[in-house]
Parts: structure tokens; sequence; C-alpha cells
């Protein structure tokens, strides 16, 4: 079994503060003990960046649909470069993970949630072997050759609307994806 | 959207989810659970079928209930 990452350094492009450790060691005792409190902080900052959510219904059954999936619980591949955990306004960047990666090779650049349960398998927030599963199955059409991780833990996600968030969606539409299933951390 | 924060997602406004009552970190199944983790996300793909705009489904007591 791994150690948590919150016992040792987070996996960083850059190194954090030890101020920014201890919010991030705020926030978790926050998730674990009062909930309901940590529910509302995050409810208050969202709201913040309030604005109009594009809808785009499903146009095709399921079995036919390309599908996608998407996570900000900063799951990136040991060849990849680390989030950039040590920046004030968050590291809004995202990271392609391939289809056909290898779950074993996936780890975690990200410090406010518990990445226990991730760091034992990391299908907890990128479920590709089940999804791959499915498409086999003939549950959904097929899978997407490319997916997408982010990092959590925005303070200010103005470059994650005006530029990644965009990127990936153009991306998707590149490879023909009909359905993306976001996994928050 | 998986999501495991509903008042957040509520007040964003954010279409399409699908809420498990879990803490953080662990949006779908349980770790070495291949079974936990297909039937999570199955019940994402039907959602995702299913819902409309600004719609949150409900996973509770082993049942997903849609919004009226």
């Amino acid at each position: 079994m791994q150690s948590s990452i919150h016992s040792r350094p987070p996996l960083s492009s850059s190194e954090v503060a030890w101020s920014k450790r201890a919010v991030a060691r705020v926030a978790l005792w926050m998730q674990r003990n009062t909930p309901g409190i940590y529910q509302w902080y995050a409810a208050r900052e969202n709201h913040r960046w309030h604005s109009e959510v594009p809808f785009s219904p499903l146009l095709k059954p399921l079995k036919q649909c390309r599908v996608a999936l998407v996570n900000s619980g900063g799951l990136i591949l040991d060849n990849q470069q680390p989030f950039n955990l040590a920046v004030e306004e968050g590291d809004c960047s995202y990271r392609v993970i391939p289809g056909d990666a290898d779950p074993a090779r996936l780890v975690v650049s990200h410090m406010f949630y518990d990445t226990h349960n991730v760091e034992l398998d990391s299908g907890v927030m990128l479920p590709l072997a089940v999804l791959n599963d499915f498409a086999a199955d003939g549950k959904i059409g097929s899978v997407s050759p490319r997916h997408f991780s982010f990092s959590g833990g925005i303070p200010d996600p103005t470059e994650l609307i005006e530029r990644y968030a965009p990127e990936v969606a153009e991306a998707m539409v590149s490879d023909e994806v009909d359905l993306a299933i976001l996994t928050p951390a | 959207m998986v999501t495991l924060l509903p008042e957040a997602t509520r007040k964003l406004g954010v279409p399409r989810t699908l809420h498990f009552p879990r803490p953080l970190g662990t949006p779908i199944g349980r770790p070495g659970d291949r079974q936990t983790q297909a039937h999570d996300l199955e019940l994402c793909v039907q959602a995702a079928a299913q819902l409309g705009r600004e719609k949150m489904a409900e996973y509770s007591g082993d049942k997903l209930s849609y919004p009226v």
C-alpha cells in the first residue's frame, strides 16, 4: 500500500511552500471532519465564477456513442510534467491520457483531497478499463483515443475558462466524442 | 458529470449531474473493485442519456432517482 500524498511532498513541477501545504491540510481536515462546512465554503467559492453553463443534449443512442473521460483528480502518466501546485491561482492546464494508457503508470499530482483510494486504484477516478469493457460489451459505441486530466484546487479559473477548457472541448470534437463523463476529485 | 459536492454543483447550474453521497476522492466505485466501478460508470452513462438541463440525479440507498 502506498502512503498518502499528504504524508510526503506533493508531486508538483515546482516546490510547494509550507504555507500552501498547510492550507491543503486544513482543507483535508474540513473534508473529513466538517464536510457540511467544507461544502458550504466550496459552494460560496464556486458561486463567484457562476455563469451560463452550455448544455448539449445527447444526440445518439448510447450504443453508438464515443465516450471520453475527464477528471480533475490530477491523474497524470509518470512521464508527464506534474501540475504546478505551487502557483497561487492554481494550475489550469491539463494532461492528455491516451485511451490505451497503462493504469499502473498513472500517478497523482494534486493535494486538495484524500488521494489514498486513487493511489490504490486509479479506476476510481479514471475508469478506463471499465470503459473499455463497456465498448467490448456493446454498451457504448467506442472509447475515445484521448482522455483529459485537470488538477483541482484552482482559486482563479480564468485561464481554464478562456484557454484550456475550450482546447479540450475542441480536441473532443476532433476525436468525434459524443459523450464526456466528468469525474471530480 | 459526477458530483460529490451537490450544493456547489447546484449553485453553478451544472447540467446533467449525478450525485454520489461519498467523500471526495472516490467518485467511481471502490478501489480494487471493478464491479462497483462498472456499476457506477453504468449509472453515469444512463444518467447522461436521461437527464436534461440543470437536472441532478441522486444515488442513495442503492437506488438512482431522477428529478421530477
